[in-house]
């Protein structure tokens, strides 16, 4: 109990994915689950960034397509690896479609930097900061600021 | 603050609001019974108050503690009898009771907010009465109480009979005798005898008859007088005391009381007749059991004096949490238990693969899946009471303050709706509370002095009725005037005189309803800022309900309120459309109409360029649903295995392709709609879908409120329950839907919000309105210049030229094969009935495309002077109504007039006349050409704008022997009329024209010495009363119809032949 306590503290937990070419992570805290359940009703007449509704266990909810949302690329097609990243925003459960799921990185508070201000693709208010790997530059989201309106 | 904190003050909020729920009620009651009240319900106020209190101590929110303690003390006065709950205290307690609610509502905020001014005021209460406490006591109401002979025995608070009688028992007043009644008991053993049964109020013992109390000469008798109170009936008490009855005596104030008036109650002998006592006091007083038990039974008819629903009310109050009866939870569990136990019974038969086993289980969780389900539903539901127990409130404060005496009667609070429901109907029918109370009551002189009773009533009623709840808010006021409403509404621009004067009784009362719409002079802060009817309309729409207005002037008017009793579950069709499913409330849904392929040309209209369908005489707009959602048809082409887009734009073009010579695209069609059945395989009846109907229109016409439209969808399916499941929040600006569902095989569907869609469609609202609209659309249509609305067979010579003639020259349409005509030398003859008819296509007199011969052609057959002539034409031919105007340059050739655009394609309008004149050339027939009246040819001026009509009718009138001069307008007649006078003898003229109309034409001619003798007669489309009237007044000798020849001719010789009549007689 008391080492978790510690890694919240200093440490985030991100669950990242790859979306419009882009690796990004999310709060492991704010991921309800992960799915594959690509049996997705369009609706007609909504914005575009939606791509429809799905049946998560009897509850309806919301499917985003989040490279579209970000502005990163056009509309995600669905391959064999797209999946839902379910996010529990509280009130409700909205699905965002990625193109791949990565790894949970853990990563050290200090080592996240705020966004350089450079940054064109994305709207950086849906960007808390930007975590240094060895690998790769992940830009983490503000889930929350992305799916609210 | 601490968890454990968090949910105490949870409890504590919970609890006050409870307490806090019925005191409103309680206290109208204690001003509506005075100084007479109940204690109980004082006490449960008391109570109320006093626990808010404690725990408000206990938490730290002070100003809730201070507010509540000020309230108590003035409570524990009234208690004491130190106050009386007069009106001004009453309401100073509402109002603090108010700001306790919102404090305690509010209540992280309570400790910061000001509340010196609530407790001031309950402070002058206080020291107000303090002051005048003696007074009081002095005016407080004694009763004497009266011997037989006259005597005053006791004195006694008329209250405290009262009370006693409240509480179900009698007073009596007894006199017993110490020497002779006591028999065998001793005087203390007597004493506790009654006591066990009753109360001694007061005794005396009576000295007036002992003049000397010796022991060796006692007196006859030692009478004493009790005052006794106790429930034992009158007819049994004499048994207690083992006395006569006659001297016992029941003591019964006959009079309510008066202020500040010494009462008196006659102790008459004998005893009172039980039949007027309850007379008198069966109802105010429940004196007896029987009649508190009557007045239990009777209290939801009776008005809101009673408060045995109590129970009900803290049992169901809640907002965020429900109250369940417990009974009902049981049987949720037994349900529960038994789910479980066919869950098991399931997996087994599953394991085993046991057939027979799972049919059984199937049927089992399907029915305890709906016993499960109902009783869940009625856990939701709420009796309506809490909705209507602030009416009386509501109903108090408005009419003391508009000065109107109004009395509300409650009916039917037991009913049950789904809490959504409840919550959401608070407002309305407040609304429509107020608007009684503000618009339709009287004031009291009005009352007087129409004959009603000074109070005026409102009742609210609510009951059950085919599966729906029906609230109904009526009064007996002046009722709606309809003539003011349509006053207003023509002011505001909602309709044109000329609509309202068409409109039945029913619609203009309905205008109520139209958004922006307030018949009040000045707004009040009752009712009435312009956003009225329309919100209460649309927020019983929104429930899925319907509201009506009834109404009698001067005799009330009644607002009905249909609800259904829940939201959660709503029966619903299924529809679709391409590959979306959507779901429509059925409580929306009129009824279902399916145009098969080969009537979709005729049943569906176009006003401008809207598609109409009319229906049963109306006119119903029609949306499809793929253009308001923006679907994108497609359809699988097989050759390619994709998907692609269908290019068809609207029901024209889906039309066009009906068309039975263009199959090759339209295979392509039905190829997408058979695959996507074949998706499908549970649907049965596939291959008849495919190839019979699959093309036909499905319409579903709803309603909504003022909408009503008819919604174009694919497919139809079952009627479903569906369980509502809202939708996520970014579908917050999709105003069309109403929320999703899950179907049976676990697929969405959303639920089509009918009224939004309608405003997504920018339909008009209000279906009069839009009658009304399209019909004065016609009217100014007709009026601006060449415009007139013409009724035009539409049809085709060769495959892709669009021709068009006047439906009024056509006197019917058949079929025929190609083969039927026959040809005799280079003429066409059609056998027809018997009869030879000639017939002619359009090619062999205009320079058109050749016919396109097919087996199935049709005719349509002229009838010029009694002379058929068949046209030969290639269908389908079509009736439409159009204002399109007629271009006579472009295309003007021999045969041909003009060219019209119908719906979007250029169509040439044929000359009949001419055509006519070809064949009569052709066919040397010569009897139409004159008219024996060659010497005589009086000359007509002959006023007409419609270039049409003025060529048709002067050809016509030249064949029947006259001469005609023309005149495109009134002006331009005038003009003529100016230059040839002498020449003309008659004057035919429209009505509506450009410049000089009908009216001032012959007016000016009237007016004119000169021309004054000139007959005028007048040409029209439509003659109604007024106008006749009015072309009376100007001087039009007779109205005629404009295609009605015969008539006109006859008429035009009829007055010749008078004018000749009259010269040879002058």
């Amino acid at each position: 109990m008391g080492d978790n306590k510690n890694i919240s503290y200093d440490y985030i937990r991100l669950t990242t994915f790859h979306t419009g070419g882009s690796i990004c992570g999310i709060d492991i805290n704010m991921v309800q689950e992960i799915n594959k359940n690509m049996d997705i009703t369009p609706v007609p007449a909504t914005p575009e960034y939606i791509v429809g509704v799905l049946n998560l266990r009897g509850d309806i909810i919301t499917v985003i397509d989040l490279s579209k949302k970000l502005g990163l690329s056009e509309s995600t097609i669905i391959k064999e690896t797209t999946r839902n990243v379910v996010i529990n925003l509280g009130e409700e459960f909205i699905s965002v479609l990625v193109d791949q799921i990565g790894e949970v990185i853990t990563g050290n508070k200090n080592d996240i930097e705020p966004a350089p201000s450079n940054i064109e693709e994305i709207n950086a208010q849906y960007i808390s900061g930007i975590l240094k790997t060895e690998d790769d530059l992940i830009t983490i989201l503000n889930i929350e600021k992305v799916l609210t309106i | 603050m601490k968890i454990e904190d968090e949910e105490i003050l949870q409890i504590f909020i919970e609890e006050s609001l409870e307490h806090l729920s019925d005191i409103e009620n309680n206290l109208l009651l204690l001003e509506k019974e005075g100084r007479s009240f109940d204690v109980d319900i004082l006490n449960q106020i008391f109570r109320a108050a006093h626990s808010i209190k404690g725990g408000a101590g206990f938490m730290g929110f002070d100003n809730i503690k201070d507010l509540s303690h000020g309230i108590e003390n003035i409570l524990g006065m009234i208690r004491n009898y130190e106050l009386s709950p007069d009106p001004e205290i009453i309401n100073t307690l509402l109002i603090s009771f108010d700001k306790l609610t919102s404090l305690i509502k509010d209540i992280n905020n309570s400790n910061s907010t000001d509340i010196s001014e609530y407790l001031k005021n309950l402070k002058k209460i206080i020291s107000t009465q303090k002051y005048d406490k003696k007074k009081i006591k002095k005016t407080s109401e004694r009763l004497e109480i009266f011997l037989p002979d006259g005597r005053a025995i006791f004195t006694i608070s008329e209250d405290k009979i009262k009370i006693a009688q409240k509480k179900g028992k009698f007073i009596y007043l007894i006199e017993y005798d110490l020497l002779n009644d006591l028999h065998e008991k001793t005087l203390s053993d007597f004493f506790d005898e009654i006591e066990s049964c009753g109360a001694i109020l007061n005794s005396k013992i009576d000295f007036v008859n002992i003049n000397q109390l010796k022991p060796d000469n006692l007196p006859e008798k030692l009478p004493v007088f009790l005052l006794f109170s106790t429930i034992i009936e009158p007819d049994i008490i004499s048994t207690l005391f083992d006395i006569k009855n006659n001297f016992i005596q029941q003591v019964n104030p006959k009079n309510p009381p008066k202020k500040a008036e010494k009462k008196t109650a006659k102790f008459d002998l004998p005893l009172p007749d039980i039949t007027e006592f309850k007379h008198n006091n069966g109802k105010k007083l429940n004196n007896t059991p029987t009649a508190e038990n009557n007045t239990t039974n009777t209290n939801n008819s009776d008005d809101y004096s009673n408060n045995n629903n109590q129970v009900f009310d803290n049992i169901f109050q809640k907002q965020t949490s429900l109250r369940v009866n417990v009974i009902l939870l049981d049987a949720m569990m037994n349900f529960a238990s038994e789910l479980v136990l066919s869950r098991n019974q399931l997996l087994r038969a599953v394991q085993l693969n046991e057939h027979k086993t799972l049919e059984t289980v199937s049927q089992r969780i399907n029915l305890i899946t709906s016993e499960l389900q109902e009783s869940v539903m009625r856990s939701r539901m709420q009796p309506i009471n809490v909705v209507f127990n602030k009416f009386p409130r509501i109903v108090r404060d408005l009419s003391i303050k508009i000065g109107k005496d109004i009395k509300l009667v409650l009916i039917g609070k037991e009913v049950e709706l789904d809490k959504t429901i409840i919550e959401t109907i608070s407002d309305p029918l407040t609304h429509l509370v107020r608007n009684s109370i503000d618009h339709g009551i009287e004031l009291p002189e009005e009352r007087l002095a129409s004959g009603k009773d000074i109070k005026g009533k409102i009742f609210i009623k609510a009951y059950h009725e085919a599966g729906q709840v029906i609230i109904e808010v009526s009064d007996d006021g002046k009722g709606i005037d309809t003539q003011k409403i349509v006053q207003r509404a023509i002011e505001k621009g909602f309709i044109t005189e000329k609509e309202a004067h068409g409109l039945p009784e029913k619609d203009k009362t309905d205008i109520i309803f139209m958004p922006g719409f307030s018949t009040t002079e000045n707004a009040t802060d009752i009712s009435g800022r312009g956003v009225g009817m329309d919100v209460v309309k649309a927020n019983i729409d929104k429930l899925g309900g319907i509201i009506e207005v009834l109404s009698q002037k001067g005799e009330g008017t009644t607002f009905r309120v249909k609800l259904p009793l829940t939201l959660a579950i709503i029966p619903s069709l299924i529809v679709s459309c391409d590959k979306h499913f959507f779901a429509i409330p059925q409580v929306n849904i009129e009824e279902l109409v399916r145009i098969p392929p080969q009537q979709i040309q005729n049943k569906l209209e176009y006003i401008g360029d809207a598609e109409v369908l009319r229906i049963r005489g109306k006119i119903i707009p029609i949306l499809n649903m793929k253009n308001i959602l923006n679907i994108d048809t497609t359809y699988f082409d097989i050759k390619t295995r994709t998907f692609k887009q269908d290019r068809r734009q609207n029901l024209a073009d889906r039309r066009s392709r009906k068309n039975p010579y263009i199959l090759v695209e339209d295979k392509n069609t039905l190829k997408n709609v058979s695959d996507e059945e074949q998706d499908r395989p549970q649907r049965p009846f596939v291959e008849d879908r495919r190839y019979h109907a699959g093309s036909a229109l499905n319409i579903v016409i709803v309603s909504s409120g003022t909408f009503k439209y008819g919604l174009i969808v694919d497919k139809l399916f079952d009627s479903e329950e569906i369980v509502v499941k809202p939708l996520g929040q970014h579908f917050k600006d999709c105003k069309g839907y109403a929320g999703s569902t899950l179907m049976g095989d676990g697929k969405i569907a959303l639920i089509l919000d009918i009224a939004n869609l309608a405003i997504m469609a920018n339909l008009v609202s209000m279906e009069n309105t839009l009658r009304a609209h399209e019909i004065a659309n016609d009217e100014t249509l007709k009026k601006s210049k060449g415009a007139e609305s013409k009724t035009l067979l539409v049809f085709k010579n060769a495959i892709d030229e669009q021709f068009a003639a006047h439906l009024d020259m056509v006197s019917r349409i058949e079929k025929i094969k190609a083969s039927d005509i026959e040809y005799i030398g280079n003429k066409k003859i059609i056998q027809y009935h018997g009869k030879s008819i000639p017939a002619l296509s359009i090619d062999n007199i205009a320079e058109v495309k050749p016919l396109t011969i097919v087996e199935d052609l049709q005719i349509i057959v002229f009838n010029i002077e009694g002379k058929e002539f068949a046209l030969l034409v290639t269908p389908p031919v079509d009736a439409i109504e159009t204002i399109s105007e007629i271009d006579k340059d472009t295309f003007k050739q021999p045969g041909i007039s003009g060219s019209i655009i119908i719906k979007g394609q250029t169509t040439l309008l044929i000359d009949i006349l001419q055509l006519l004149k070809a064949l009569v050339h052709e066919a040397d027939l010569t009897n139409i050409k004159s008219h024996p009246k060659e010497k005589e040819r009086p000359s007509i001026l002959f006023a007409e704008d419609s270039d049409f009509f003025r060529t048709q009718l002067k050809t016509f009138i030249e064949k029947n022997g006259y001469k005609t001069f023309e005149a495109e307008d009134g002006a331009i007649a005038w003009d003529i009329l100016q230059e040839q006078g002498s020449d003309i003898s008659m004057v035919l003229t429209d009505i509506e024209m450009p410049n000089l109309d009908g009216y001032g034409l012959t007016k000016k001619i009237k007016e004119d010495p000169r021309f004054s003798h000139l007959p005028v007669l007048a040409l029209t489309a439509l003659a109604d009363e007024e106008d006749i009237k009015k072309g009376e007044e100007a001087g039009i000798i007779s109205y005629h119809i404009k295609l009605d020849k015969k008539d006109l001719i006859k008429a035009i010789n009829n007055v010749f032949e008078n004018i000749d009549k009259n010269t040879t007689q002058d």
